[in-house]
Parts: structure tokens; C-alpha cells; sequence
């Protein structure tokens, strides 16, 4: 009966790991072309859970060797191991902005040039995301941007949820393709109509 | 697997190399999952050629950023974009590595992919039926990234599959679109696949002005 909880530890870190993984790797980017400290400390900070995540994963793993063919295993432990190489990647990225590296230009511009990319905006007193929360928005559904992170009074606020309320001046930076990213940027600060 | 390309140097833009590095990575994480959770080996193994499309990048981008650099000041300015190149070969790596598990024919924890396919943003196939109102129509009309947050990722069409397909692309009937989207979206473009749903939510969010 232990057995069948380890089983589903192990999903559960998997989709841990891989989620953490992806998000990492938005909020490495944000920081460098931000040339954002506070991002990158907070992708080092991620770092350290998913190190301790995958050490307890291989363990489960190895621990329920006799519950499953061990080809499930090893692909089991596989997924972990990429999602690991792929926050390491991610800390690396960011490790460049804590050295203090001058965001190189061309980064912000090869970005911003990329199909899918990163933006960050401030939400003004009159936009008509502020007092509304996430879920309301749906703006993942609405225009494809993903919010990654909020920052609000010097506070940080990293995978926001549904249930986050969006208030005036908020720093939002998110995720998406260039139509949607437009429509954000004016839902964030609307520009006044001419009459 | 194709031949080692030989090392030589094209003249190509630092920036333009570096969108294609972190387009092509972006790409190949979502497909190796994809492969990973619809079992699909031709995924896959276009996974691992992108693998070295992204070796063969980075290594023009080193080549690149050797000739800008004249002295330590441009070496200080340029270390971010070689470290830039390095880890987005890494996570190519990383992609490769998830991809060959469906290679070599692993086999995967049930549970995992049932995971997989609840997360919060997720990947999805769908197959263009005939009465589809996305049959026929381009990429760049229907707008499904802005109009219901959808990405498609590649169309297999028979034998043949486009990745990373173009704006002018079109959908044809009994092409399989793979797509990653939010968890709304991926129901919604399912629905239009189907013929279940006769048009495209248009985004609530406009692009217009707002009154004084």
C-alpha cells in the first residue's frame, strides 16, 4: 500500500519538476533582458527546490523498484534528469545576471524579435485589468499571454494564480505571441481616444 | 542521423542567430514532450534534428562573437550572449534526452501522461475534420495565439510534417495539428477541429481606445 503513494509521488514531482523547469527558463530570460536581479535571485532560489526535488525523486524512484518494469523507472527518472539539465540551464542564464554581465543589447532585440517572447508592462490607474483577478481575465485563454511573475510594492509575486487581483501600477511581465502582447500593452495602459 | 556538418563560418546576424537558438529550444521542449505523450517516434526523432540544427548554431555563434570581440571590453560585453548560446544548447540537449525516451522505446508511466495532459498549459493533437472551419484557412487568418491562445507546433499532413509552420501555412482537412495552449484553449480549438464550434472566440481584450 506504501507503494502505490510512492507512485503517485513520483508523478506528481515529475509534472513538479517539468512546470518548475518551464517557468525557470521564462523568468532566466525576463531577468536578462531586464538585466532584473531580484528574477534572477528568485530563479537561484528555484534552483535549490528543484536539486532537493530530483534527489528525493531519484530516491522514490529507486525505492519502488519492484513496483513497476524498470524501463518505466528509467524513463521516469529520464524526464526528471532533462527537466533538471533544463533549470540548470535556466540558473546558469540567470547566474549571468548576478555577475553583474551588461545585458548585451542584441538580447533585448533577438527576443524581442523571436515569435513567442517576453514583456514587461505596468498597469495604469485607468487600465481595465486593475481590480480584476486572474481567473476574471483569463487572459492566457483570452489573447495567449501567460503572466509569470507581478511585482507589487517592491514585492515579488512568481506564477501568480487565479485568484491574484491585478491593481495599479503593478509591473506584470508575461508571455506571448506579438498580437497578443500588443493587446496587453494597451489593456495595461490604454491609450485615450482623440475626442 | 545526418552528417556531421563541417565547421565554417556564416555570415549571420549575432541577433538573428540568437531568435533562432531560443525559437528553435522553445520549440523542441514542447515537442519532446509532445512525443513523449502521444507516443510518437516521428516527433522524436525530428527532435534530435534539431539538436544539431542548435550545435551547429552555437557554434556559428561563437564563431560570430569571436570576430566582434577586439578587446576586453567587448569580451565583458559579449560573455552574456556566448553563456546565452551555451545553456539554450544545453536545454536542446535536455529536449533531445526526453525525446529519445520514446526512441528507444522506454515506455511511460500511465500516470505520468495522464498528468501531463491536465497540467495548466498543455500540449494537444487534434485532426481537421471536413466540416472544420479552420479546413483550408492560413495560420495568419485564423490568429489561434491571439484569438483563443493556442500555438500550433507542428501539422502532420500523410507522411509529411511541418514544424514550427509558417503564417501562411493552411490547415487541410485530416491534417493532425499539434498544439500547445491553455487549458480553455485547447478545448476550444478541439471543438472547431471537430466542426462542433462554428467560430473563433474573438479575444474580449480589443486593441481600442478608451473614452476620457
Amino acid at each position: 500500500m506504501c507503494s502505490k503513494l510512492s507512485q503517485e509521488q513520483v508523478v506528481d514531482m515529475i509534472v513538479q519538476l517539468k512546470d518548475f523547469s518551464e517557468m525557470m527558463v521564462d523568468l532566466a530570460y525576463s531577468s536578462l533582458i531586464y538585466n532584473n536581479e531580484e528574477i534572477a535571485d528568485q530563479v537561484n532560489d528555484m534552483e535549490e527546490i528543484v536539486d532537493k526535488l530530483y534527489t528525493k525523486l531519484e530516491l522514490t524512484v529507486l525505492r519502488s523498484r519492484e513496483m513497476q518494469p524498470a524501463e518505466v523507472l528509467l524513463s521516469s527518472i529520464r524526464l526528471a534528469v532533462a527537466a533538471e539539465q533544463i533549470a540548470d540551464a535556466a540558473y546558469k542564464l540567470a547566474t549571468i545576471v548576478k555577475k553583474g554581465a551588461k545585458s548585451h543589447p542584441i538580447l533585448k532585440l533577438a527576443m524581442e524579435k523571436a515569435d513567442e517572447t517576453i514583456v514587461a508592462t505596468t498597469i495604469s490607474a485607468n487600465s481595465i485589468l486593475a481590480d480584476k483577478n486572474l481567473g476574471e481575465l483569463g487572459l492566457e485563454d483570452d489573447i495567449g499571454m501567460k503572466i509569470i511573475a507581478v511585482k507589487r510594492h517592491g514585492t515579488w509575486t512568481y506564477n501568480p494564480k487565479d485568484s491574484f487581483t491585478l491593481a495599479p501600477n503593478d509591473l506584470i511581465i508575461a508571455r506571448g505571441y506579438s498580437e497578443g502582447r500588443e493587446r496587453l500593452l494597451n489593456a495595461a495602459s490604454p491609450k485615450l481616444c482623440d475626442d | 542521423m545526418s552528417e556531421e556538418e563541417e565547421i565554417k563560418y556564416k555570415p549571420i546576424s549575432i541577433m538573428e542567430l540568437l531568435t533562432q537558438m531560443h525559437s528553435t529550444t522553445t520549440l523542441m521542449i514542447d515537442l519532446a514532450y509532445s512525443a513523449v505523450l502521444f507516443n510518437d517516434k516521428d516527433l522524436a526523432e525530428e527532435v534530435s534534428e534539431l539538436e544539431e540544427k542548435v550545435e551547429n548554431l552555437k557554434t556559428t555563434l561563437l564563431m560570430n562573437t569571436a570576430i566582434a570581440i577586439k578587446d576586453a571590453v567587448d569580451a565583458e560585453s559579449m560573455i552574456g550572449i556566448m553563456e546565452v548560446g551555451g545553456a539554450a544548447d544545453t536545454i536542446s540537449h535536455a529536449a533531445a534526452d526526453i525525446a529519445d525516451i520514446v526512441s528507444i522505446g522506454l515506455g511511460i508511466d500511465q500516470n505520468i501522461l495522464k498528468a501531463f495532459a491536465k497540467t495548466q498549459e498543455r500540449l494537444t493533437r487534434v485532426i481537421i475534420q471536413a466540416e472544420s472551419i479552420l479546413a483550408g484557412k492560413a495560420l495568419s487568418e485564423l490568429k489561434l495565439e491571439t484569438n483563443i491562445g493556442v500555438s500550433v507546433i507542428a501539422i502532420r499532413r500523410g507522411k509529411e510534417l511541418v514544424l514550427n509552420p509558417n503564417p501562411n501555412e493552411r490547415l487541410l482537412k485530416g491534417d493532425t495539428a499539434i498544439a500547445r495552449g491553455s487549458d480553455v484553449g485547447v478545448v476550444e480549438l478541439d471543438k472547431l477541429a471537430k466542426g462542433e464550434l462554428k467560430e473563433i472566440p474573438r479575444p474580449k481584450i480589443g486593441n481600442g481606445c478608451v473614452l476620457n
